[in-house]
């Protein structure tokens, strides 16, 4: 699966690290990524965004689909 | 996108301890920088022409074209102004070394990205710099 981390650093320092790709709970694992790339650097502020949830709905709509066919 | 993750440099304070710092009023002619290191406000200084350096624990003194400059560290800030200056003048001063702090922050992390990647293993896709922000993009090899 190719996953993409995009590191922004502003003129005044400031740092914003996304991670992209196929989204979904597999982006978990970048977080360690990143932490790891911006070694020293303090974490102010962490979100999963839109596209995570998006998937993680469509997953569990189909799961609870199956589990009522098999009932 | 699926994860965003906001974050600070080494030295660089943060905003909270700016704010803070700001409300304070233990220095009545001083004003916040975004500066929490002492080493990296030695090399932000030099960035803007100080000169005669001083500096001992939580403490900073120089001449700069602004004056007089004293910096003192209140909590996790290190706080500065123009000895025997207006308001304005340290404002304009506290500017031009946050200025020069970030851009130092700036380059520093940017390197240890590229040295951190390389080590990592990352591909690097693509680098650009526009209106002084550096953005590099990066392939995770899983």
């Amino acid at each position: 699966m190719r996953r993409l981390i995009t590191v922004t650093v502003g003129v005044d320092g400031s740092i914003t690290a996304e991670s992209s790709g196929e989204p979904g709970p597999d982006c978990l694992d970048d977080y360690d990524t990143i932490l790891r790339l911006l070694d020293g650097a303090t974490v102010t502020d962490s979100r999963l965004t839109p596209a995570y949830f998006a998937t993680e709905g469509r997953a569990l709509v189909q799961d609870t689909v199956q589990d009522w066919e098999q009932a | 996108m699926s994860l965003e993750v906001l974050l600070i440099p080494l030295g660089i304070a943060a905003v909270a301890a700016i704010r803070e710092a700001r409300s304070t009023s233990l220095c009545e002619k001083c004003h916040a920088t975004n500066v929490a290191d002492q080493a990296l406000l030695i090399t932000a200084l030099d960035g803007i022409g100080a000169t005669a350096v001083a500096q001992s624990d939580g403490r900073v003194t120089c001449d700069s074209t602004f004056g007089s400059l004293t910096f003192q560290r209140i909590g996790e800030v290190f706080l500065g102004r123009v000895d025997g200056g207006t308001h304005s003048q340290t404002a304009t001063m506290i500017s031009a070394v946050s200025a020069a702090a970030g851009r130092i922050a700036q380059a520093r992390m940017v390197q240890i990205v590229q040295e951190r990647a390389s080590d990592m293993g990352l591909t690097l896709i693509t680098q650009k710099a526009e209106d002084g922000t550096v953005q590099l993009v990066y392939e995770v090899n899983r």
